[in-house]
């Protein structure tokens, strides 16, 4: 595999977003840029100017119109994804962690993060797919959690859930519509730095610092795998077509330095759904990964690090030829 | 892939040089479609040659999303504003091949690979030094030089104890004990008597005859970094004499440094100045001219 090697940031790679077709790349990182790749051959279509702060979220609608950010500036910034012009900005007293729409885009969800006296707060907003349209800036619905911060949200299949990732490594379920607590979970022993749902919701995948990764299932968070590394993680994808799962990490930024190469660890790592082997790795990154992402029709992923990459992978036959004993002998159907 | 040229060359690279006086290249269409195109040019030996060649065109279709056929129109923007289409170097390159190779029980084998070097670590622990009785090798005794080798005491016990058979052969053949054919001489105790007059011993390997002045010190380099790697990022900057890399015994795996000689000192030079803090495998380089110990 010959990863493409994008190189638009100049800060560590906060998240990456393909569009529902998998043609664009969005990237965001700490520095105060949005940057849209085209995935096939790594082509930089634009970038989006105007946020005051580094990046932590990006999010676009199914019909690849609209894109918006989060960003430690305080603020949500809705863009025009073919011309790069700021429609529309959100102010919020602290900064954004979470920038997301629901399936449909109907919803717009925000989680701002707890500091100088404001409480964590999952904003969710409503929101129509139209370039004229003036996007309502009044909340139909907040949720607090006073005494453990959100990391990580975002709306189940149908919007019938909010599921958020706590920085005590628990999992919340609310409802969609009331965002009453439904549940609370005690998934991990540190924080959620991920949570990735699966193509169909049903689902997700949670990462942590306390190196492991967790399928739940969405309706009753009953954990159903675990997958184990041997070192902190900080993101994890569910590819479609084939059953593996993607995680990515490596030992802290600040720890790189007086550490060897081999204690590093940052190889995205490919376990088996199922069966919660680990059955590869890929090298690549000069540090910790902080996303992946992997494509919509599950024939590659990108991956964002520490050192300011985005590696775009295209995945070759070897992937899709891989197969356990158990799996060759399943008749066909 | 979509973004790879199919516009058909109209020029065939063999008809640059065709103003020797050929013909112009024939093209006739065939009744199932191919083009047969008959042209002539000078084959190597110098001799004229006619080249037929039967081409068949086929077009591929690949249905795109119209959504995604349209986007791959839009305008660049932002920072791109007025680029020219197609990939640009200062944003995108293509990195390094790096084969994913799926195996099951991934784990199981680098486990593995690690309990048999706890094995072989554990064989080591057996080492005791002859002189001070301590876990290390006998010629890395600290206290080498003050207390009297053990080997020293077995040296004068030789010719009488064992089974009272002294081989005369043996001992007739040279005077000096290195002959003897039953006592082995660490290296450290040869050449004594005749030599030097105390403890001078044997050098191994002519260590001290080597010209270090085209030797590089690389440190820093990655665990998993073998000989061979060395040698492709350091053979581009001229001919290697010789590649040292420091391997752990145990484990057979580097121990971040290496020494690597050219031939000449401007290779040497040059390389240093090129690669001293280079990024290869995770970690920066350090390269510099090697410096031998001022006592040895």
């Amino acid at each position: 595999m010959r990863p493409i090697l994008l190189k638009g940031h100049e800060r560590p790679l906060t998240k990456l977003k393909y569009n529902r077709e998998g043609d664009l790349l969005f990237t965001t990182a700490r520095d105060k840029i949005v940057n849209v790749y085209y995935s096939h051959n790594g082509e930089r279509l634009g970038t989006y100017m105007g946020h005051q702060g580094a990046l932590w979220d990006v999010d676009v609608d199914p019909t690849s119109t609209l894109l918006v950010t989060g960003a430690a500036d305080n603020t949500v910034k809705l863009w025009e994804v073919s011309t790069g012009r700021c429609l529309q900005t959100w102010e919020f007293n602290t900064a954004v962690k979470v920038s997301t729409f629901n399936e449909d885009a109907d919803r717009l969800l925000v989680v701002t993060e707890a500091r100088m006296g404001f409480q964590g707060t999952i904003h969710v907003y409503p929101f129509v797919i139209d370039l004229e349209a003036k996007q309502a800036t009044e909340p139909i619905l907040t949720i607090t959690s006073p005494e453990n911060k959100f990391t990580k949200a975002g709306f189940s299949y149908l919007s019938k859930y909010i599921i958020a990732g706590h920085a005590d490594g628990s999992v919340s379920q609310y409802d969609g519509k009331t965002g009453e607590l439904l549940k609370n979970v005690p998934v991990h022993d540190k924080e959620i730095t991920d949570l990735q749902f699966a193509p169909d919701m049903t689902y997700f995948i949670t990462t942590s610092k306390d190196k492991t990764a967790r399928i739940l299932d969405t309706k009753n968070l009953k954990i159903m795998k675990t997958y184990t590394a041997d070192a902190p993680l900080n993101t994890g994808a569910i590819t479609p077509k084939k059953d593996f799962i993607i995680l990515g990490g490596g030992q802290d930024a600040k720890d790189v330095t007086t550490t060897t190469s081999r204690q590093g660890k940052f190889e995205a790592r490919f376990y088996h759904k199922i069966f919660e082997d680990e059955i590869g790795r890929l090298k690549g990154h000069f540090g910790p990964l902080n996303h992946i992402v992997v494509h919509p029709a599950g024939t590659g992923f990108a991956s964002g690090g520490e050192d300011g990459y985005v590696r775009v992978h295209h995945f070759d036959k070897s992937y899709y030829d891989f197969l356990y004993d158990v799996e060759r002998m399943r008749p066909e159907n | 892939m979509p973004d790879i040229a199919t516009k058909p060359s109209t020029t065939n690279w063999a008809d640059d040089d065709d103003d020797n006086g050929f013909p112009a290249p024939l093209v006739t269409v065939n009744p199932d479609g191919t083009k047969t195109v008959i042209s002539y040019r000078v084959n190597e030996a110098g001799k004229k040659v006619k080249v037929t060649q039967k081409i068949k065109t086929t077009t591929q279709k690949e249905t795109v999303n119209p959504d995604v056929a349209a986007r791959k129109r839009w305008a660049k923007f932002g920072l791109e504003r007025g680029s020219r289409p197609g990939p640009d170097a200062a944003t995108t390159s293509v990195g390094e091949n790096t084969p994913l190779k799926l195996i099951i029980g991934w784990k199981e084998s680098k486990e593995e690979e690690v309990k048999v070097s706890a094995k072989e670590s554990a064989k080591a622990k057996a080492i005791t030094c002859r002189t001070c009785g301590g876990e290390h090798f006998t010629s890395r005794c600290p206290y080498k030089d003050r207390l009297p080798s053990a080997d020293v005491v077995v040296d004068s016990a030789t010719p009488s104890p064992r089974a009272g058979t002294p081989e005369p052969a043996a001992a007739a053949s040279s005077g000096s004990s290195r002959a003897l054919k039953s006592a082995y001489v660490p290296p450290h105790l040869r050449n004594r008597g005749s030599g030097a007059p105390m403890g001078e011993g044997e050098k191994m390997g002519g260590y001290k005859e080597r010209d270090d002045s085209t030797t590089l010190r690389v440190s820093n380099i990655g665990e998993d970094a073998e000989e061979h790697d060395l040698e492709l990022l350091f053979g581009r900057f001229g001919r290697l004499q010789r590649i040292f890399l420091a391997k752990d015994r145990d484990t057979g795996r580097s121990k971040g440094f290496a020494f690597i000689s050219y031939t000449t000192i401007k290779d040497a030079q040059d390389a240093c100045n090129r690669l001293n803090g280079y990024g290869f495998q995770n970690l920066i380089l350090r390269v510099e001219f090697s410096q031998r110990k001022p006592n040895a």
